[in-house]
């Protein structure tokens, strides 16, 4: 009870519940204290009394990488666009600053008005990646709201979540009290609209709730009753009290017409990515097989190179940035895109580079790596032909080697590649054609007169949800290690480098990504005795996590195993707009390799989102107009 | 051009390193436009000399950096673009020209002037602690070698020779100044770009002069001004 009344003395006097006077006296006793005091460049500080609202975007990170995240950047500043609406940030605590916090008694306060999270009249997850679980409860805890949200009342915050790993989340469903799915721009205000008309009716807490499922894109499972077998087989997910049978993922149909942060919040601390962020575009229409982002981001949505432009001026003034990175899921893919570069390089405010995330692996690409300087990365993802035919990652041969040769004839000397092992039928022969090709770059390199090195890097392939790998089996955490030895002994010698992911986190997340709600149980016992950030390498303690398994009587191969194509999977009352007969069209077409192109080139294939949901691909980089395959589609 | 600039690093700011300042620098005078010159090599950056470099946890009234300009600019112009782009917490207090050939003030820095606020002590025996200081002929102190290596380049023979530094040669003046909580002004010398830090002190106050109830990194030092050998005393 007493929890109760702070929160409701908070709510009237607005105070600071952590003062500065006592953060500045201890704060020099963690590490990297800059990450708890904020008052960035071009933080938003509103006066609490001014606005009917209060909201804590929480990234379930280190300060830095929350930085980073571009997707929390467009919610801050949609939500602060709204007069009615503060906006405040809040990260995970490193360990040693939830130490002091406990010790000291500090609740976990946003950077804004050092308020704790408590005090907030909503509370909204931004959840990048499944490793962030056991942060999301600790933030809960130590921001002081109940865990769980049937424990929560009408005095509490309501707790939501957004961001890609929503659309697969069972594990944080008795957590959080609602997930957001698909694009924010305008599901966060109608959700603040939501809030605040049931908070003027004074009406129970499951009256807000019951609301909020009426909103499309609103996920909200304490409404959705969920069976299981006796062998753990989801036998049923029956909606109740009128949410609906499945929800919709919601699409920004129009990104010309989506706000966007031209004033980003400038980080003093060096965040992961230190540099300026335009979306160029959102959604990949390639198709590759394993990609989740390449279903939960169709169709394709470009913005208009002028508009990429001068989006990418205001940055570049507001901040101070000396880069820009041109953001999308595969920028060499937007047609206008050395024109847009170059408008940047020269007609900045202040001398800038470009930088692009994500390339291609053709000549086309290494020649904009080379205008843009920097390093070069290319990621086949599979070593063989055949392994690539069956991901669908259109790449030959031929293109990777052109890319290697343009590489070196533009003088690279170092190539970084990307690749994935553990993939649906892969051989160990399709594991040493990943070395095979490492040896025939660097012949090449040196055929053609210079001294190369190939980085190769490797990571294990884990089933993702609404994918067309989301009944394969993830291959064991054993067979990862085997075949990054067998790997390992093959890539030996003079310019070659080798390094790969954590065979420990690959587990884990394979057993999260495609959880279901009982894992929360999981997740509750794993916070509870100290599971953080888990994400980070050494941080993570495994055999903690499969203890907690082992006593919540669950099997980590019941997770990882291959799932019946008639099965109810965790996620299928949640509609990303890809037909499941899509997906499941393109498994049988992964098993005999055949490949689907790009409905941006090509026609349409039918992977049903821009029927279903009335949209279309926006080509808008293309000859200026914003037609594209979509009308095919339809 | 060679343009010096004194500025502020304000209280809610002290957290940051010296990076960071350096970074927030670069970046505000990038948003203000002012021509910075580069450095050749292989990664150019931006020519701005950071001079006497504050630690995390130290906030600075009176700071002082050099910037290389690549093309002049009226002193004016330079000094209304640059206060309007300075970051919160930042304050541009002034901008001079200087000969592109003085040498580096790193190395000319004679003296930085402290405020101590010492949390969990009272004055008379925070004053009791400073009497046996001033009265020991030296006062020798062994830096934590963690902390020195994480913050310098220097070879580990070096590391473990400079480990034991005597204080008595760095402090000029140590003085109680207000109380409750009681706040120390603290001059420390440097010596070729060498000096000590407030902590350091208040470390072998409590170590070695019998301060108790005092954990020093519980105290907030801000940096008051910074002097240096051409009668160039800025801050007052
Ligand atoms: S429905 Fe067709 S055009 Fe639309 S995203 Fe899917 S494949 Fe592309």
């Amino acid at each position: 009870m007493k929890r109760k009344a702070s929160v409701r003395q908070l709510r009237e006097h607005d105070e600071e519940i952590v003062s500065w006077k006592e953060l500045r006296r201890h704060l020099n006793k963690v590490t990297k204290p800059a990450r708890y005091t904020g008052g960035e460049l071009n933080a938003v500080r509103k006066d609490p009394s001014s606005v009917s609202v209060r909201f804590a975007l929480v990234f379930p990170d280190v300060y830095e990488v929350g930085m980073s995240h571009l997707g929390s950047q467009i919610i801050y500043h949609v939500l602060n666009s709204r007069d009615d609406t503060a906006c405040e940030r809040a990260y995970s605590p490193w360990p040693d600053m939830e130490e002091l916090s406990r010790a000291r008694g500090w609740p976990l306060f946003t950077l804004e008005s050092r308020s704790p999270l408590n005090s907030f009249d909503i509370i909204g997850f931004s959840l990048a990646y499944e490793l962030t679980y056991t942060n999301v409860l600790a933030a809960l805890d130590l921001g002081g709201l109940p865990l769980f949200s049937t424990e929560r009342d009408e005095r509490d915050p309501l707790v939501i979540a957004g961001g890609p790993v929503s659309m697969a989340a069972e594990p944080l469903a008795e957590f959080i009290d609602a997930f957001a799915l698909g694009d924010g721009e305008d599901l966060a205000g109608e959700i603040v609209d939501c809030y605040k008309k049931w908070r003027a009716s004074r009406r129970p807490r499951l009256e807000l709730l019951e609301s909020l499922a009426g909103i499309e894109g609103v996920y909200v499972p304490s409404l959705y009753d969920v069976k299981h077998s006796d062998e753990g087989l989801l036998v049923e997910v029956r909606p109740k009290a009128g949410a609906p049978g499945r929800v919709r993922r919601r699409i920004f149909s129009d990104l010309e017409k989506a706000p966007y942060p031209e004033r980003p919040v400038v980080p003093f601390l060096e965040p992961v990515h230190d540099r300026a962020m335009v979306e160029i575009f959102r959604g990949c229409t390639r198709g590759c097989r394993f990609c989740q982002a390449g279903t939960l981001y169709r169709p394709v949505r470009e913005r208009k190179p002028e508009t990429v432009s001068r989006i990418a001026r205001k940055i570049l003034a507001a901040s101070g940035y000396d880069e820009v990175s041109l953001v999308s899921l595969s920028s060499a893919d937007y047609l206008p895109i050395r024109e847009v570069i170059e408008d940047v390089l020269t007609r900045s405010p202040c001398p800038a580079r470009v930088s692009l995330p994500s390339l291609r692996v053709d000549s086309f690409s290494v020649e904009l790596s080379k205008l843009l300087g920097g390093g070069l990365t290319l990621a086949p993802e599979a070593g063989s032909q055949r392994m690539r035919d069956v991901i669908n990652k259109n790449v030959t041969e031929e293109d990777v080697m052109d890319a290697a040769k343009a590489a070196f004839s533009w003088g690279f000397t170092r190539i970084k590649l990307y690749f994935m092992i553990g993939l649906p039928g892969e051989t160990d022969q399709d594991v040493l054609a990943i070395a095979d090709l490492a040896y025939r770059i660097r012949q090449l390199g040196r055929d053609m007169g210079t001294k190369p090195t190939i980085a190769v890097s490797v990571s294990g392939f884990v089933p993702k949800s609404h994918t067309a790998f989301q009944w394969e089996p993830f291959v064991g955490r054993d067979e990862i290690e085997r075949r990054q030895s067998l790997l390992a002994k093959h890539l030996r010698g003079p310019g070659l480098e080798f390094r790969y992911h954590d065979s420990r986190q690959t587990y884990l997340e394979a057993i999260l990504s495609r959880g279901d709600r009982r894992l929360g149980r999981v997740v509750y016992h794993a916070y509870r005795r100290g599971a953080r950030f888990d994400s980070w390498p050494d941080m993570l303690d495994l055999d903690l996590w499969l203890s907690c398994m082992k006593e919540a009587s669950l099997e980590p191969g019941f997770y990882t195993r291959e799932r019946g194509q008639d099965e109810i999977l965790p996620w299928d009352h949640l509609d990303p707009g890809v037909t499941k007969g899509f997906l499941l069209l393109e498994r049988a077409r992964a098993r005999r390799a055949e490949k689907t192109p790009d409905c941006r080139e090509a026609p349409c294939p039918g992977c049903g989102v821009c029927p279903r949901f009335g949209v279309a691909p926006v080509l808008a980089g293309r000859d200026g107009t914003s037609k594209g395959a979509g009308d095919r589609a339809r | 051009m060679r343009v010096r600039i004194r500025y502020e690093k304000g209280d809610e700011q002290r957290f940051l390193g010296h990076l960071e300042v350096r970074r927030a620098l670069v970046m505000a005078l990038a948003r203000a436009g002012w021509p910075v010159a580069m450095t050749k090599g292989y990664t150019p950056r931006p020519k701005v000399e950071m001079v006497a470099p504050l630690p995390v946890g130290t906030a600075g009234l009176n700071e002082v950096a050099d910037v290389y300009l690549s093309e002049s600019r009226s002193l004016e112009d330079l000094g209304r673009s640059l206060g309007e782009a300075m970051p919160p917490g930042f304050k541009l207090k002034e901008v001079w020209r200087i000969s592109p050939d003085e040498s580096t003030l790193e190395t000319r820095i004679t003296a930085s002037t402290y405020r101590v606020l010492v949390y969990g002590a009272e004055d008379a025996p925070l004053k009791r602690a400073l009497e046996c200081f001033l009265g020991k002929d030296e006062a020798k102190f062994h830096r934590e070698a963690r902390e020195q290596a994480r913050e310098t380049r220097e070879s580990h023979d070096t590391r473990e020779k400079n480990r034991q530094i005597d204080l008595k040669l760095f402090v000029r003046r140590i003085e109680v100044v207000t109380s409750a909580p009681p706040a120390l002004r603290i001059v420390l010398r440097h010596f070729e770009g060498r000096t000590v830090r407030p902590a350091w002190v208040l470390e072998f106050l409590v170590k070695h002069c019998g301060l108790e109830g005092v954990d020093p990194r519980e105290s907030v030092v801000d940096r008051e001004w910074l002097d240096w050998g051409d009668g160039g005393s800025h801050g007052s």
